[in-house]
């Protein structure tokens, strides 16, 4: 599961995420399928913010070393 | 000897006009002078004016089929040669010259040379805005034909290498004046065409005679001819050359060729910087959108209340036990509904029940006695009642 959730772009992870969400809310799912359904999307969340983390981050140094050089 | 003859006025002025007229060296003759009191009819389109030198005027005039044809303005203090006769104006015994040609002498003659030229170059189309072509707007390579000494070419090096130092620079240098000046610049355009982006050819300011190379014939086909894009900087603001005409730019001054020749690194660093700025800042706005999806996904009741769907499973259950026990209910309330029923009909029907109300059943040889047809007297009868029994003997039978 975790290499499949790096794989995803942010873009197609957010869309998951969504669609988990609207499964979940309507309620037809079964035990143990909500069960594994919200543990995808919380792997999701977290990889998501991990990789918006990590690209501030690179931002962050980029602007730094631009700074350096000027 | 001859006596004096006397005449009218007319006649003196007619015979005057006829002698004059007959002298051949008078009907076509030039005059060297300076126009003064020049005047333009505007109406009539004649010319009018007064030919002078040190020492003395002579009274002209230029009819207008003549004076169209001048292909300059003529001015007071113009040094000219005009062409014409010498014929008297009758009426007010003024001898005048009827001119029909004008030649300007010196620089008037120049200018007139320049005039021309310009007029035949402009009709072959070599000065059309669609033959120019486009100045590169980041050249590598500028030549550079003019002077090596003289303000111009300090100029241009200065100015260029300030600007735009990405730029490679090369000097040709020419004669810019004088008789061996438009081969000296034919040759550096020859030396730089196809080889560099931008050609700039000039010099610094001087006289008309000074400048005069540059509206050389040979040179503007040479510049008209060049593939690389041309900028002609000849001389001041207000100075304009054929060269000027037929180069694809042309600058007023040396230093204003440079200037249109290369960018300002001062301003292309501040247009890099100012890219950098609206990239960051649209990675920034970017980012912050990534997060406000995020977020609004991560607050959906299905991840921030994930216990609600265990919740739902509960409630679930507890419907169904609710259900399952009132259906339970139910069906044992019928089952004990029919057991009552049929309780209550075997009930009717037991026999001692009847006995208790007064009843007796009556037993003939074991058998029960429905009729009375059944009896005879003397039968010896059973008779059983609700508590105990007895035992009777028919007497009398009634049917």
């Amino acid at each position: 599961m975790a290499g499949k959730t790096e794989k995803k772009t942010f873009e197609k992870s957010l869309e998951r995420l969504n669609a988990i969400a609207d499964t979940l809310e309507q309620g037809n799912a079964t035990l143990d399928e909500s069960l594994a359904l919200y543990e995808e999307g919380v792997g999701l969340l977290k990889s998501c913010n991990e990789a918006l983390e990590n690209a501030e981050k690179k931002l962050e140094s980029i602007k730094k070393s631009e700074k350096a050089d000027a | 000897m001859n006596t004096p003859v006397t005449l009218t006025v007319s006649q003196l002025n007619e015979y005057v006009r006829a002698v004059l007229d007959s002298t051949e060296l008078l009907s076509d003759i030039y005059i060297k002078g300076e126009i003064s009191n020049f005047t333009n009819h505007y109406k009539s389109g004649h010319f009018y004016f007064t030919l002078k030198d040190s020492a003395a005027n002579l009274r002209a005039v230029m009819f207008r089929s003549y004076a169209s044809q001048v292909p300059f303005e003529p001015e007071n203090g113009m040094k000219i040669t005009a062409h014409g006769r010498i014929t008297v104006y009758e009426k007010e015994g003024v001898y005048q010259l009827y001119c029909d040609e004008l030649i300007p002498d010196g620089v008037g003659a120049l200018y007139l040379a320049f005039e021309q030229l310009k007029n035949k170059l402009s009709e072959e189309g070599l000065f059309d805005d669609d033959c120019k072509k486009p100045i590169p707007r980041f050249p590598q390579r500028i030549g550079i034909v003019t002077s090596p000494t003289g303000a111009a070419i300090a100029d241009l090096m200065n100015i260029l290498h300030r600007r735009y130092p990405l730029c490679e620079v090369e000097l040709y240098p020419a004669l810019v004046q004088g008789e061996g000046a438009p081969a000296s610049l034919i040759d550096g355009l020859a030396h730089f065409d196809g080889k560099v982006d931008t050609i700039i050819i000039g010099r610094g300011g001087g006289s008309m005679e000074d400048l005069w190379c540059f509206n050389d014939e040979r040179l503007a086909r040479a510049v008209f001819a060049c593939e690389t894009p041309v900028i002609s900087a000849v001389g001041h603001e207000v100075d304009f050359t054929i060269c000027d005409f037929v180069s694809d730019l042309r600058a007023p001054t040396p230093s204003a060729a440079a200037e249109l020749a290369v960018p300002d690194m001062k301003e292309l660093k501040a247009q890099i910087a100012d890219c950098g700025v609206r990239i960051r800042h649209s990675l920034e706005s970017r980012f912050a959108r990534c997060h406000e999806r995020l977020d609004e996904i991560a607050s959906r009741t299905a991840f921030s209340k994930p216990e609600r769907q265990l919740e739902k499973k509960c409630e679930d259950l507890t419907n169904a036990e609710i259900d399952f026990a009132d259906t339970w209910k139910r069906y044992c309330l019928a089952k004990r509904n029919a057991l009552a029923q049929i309780s209550s009909r075997l009930g009717a029907l037991n026999p001692l029940g009847v006995l208790a109300r007064g009843y007796a059943a009556a037993y003939k040889d074991g058998k029960a006695v429905t009729n009375a047809s059944q009896l005879q007297t003397g039968d010896r009868l059973r008779l059983q009642f609700s508590e105990g029994q007895a035992y009777a003997v028919v007497d009398e039978i009634d049917t």
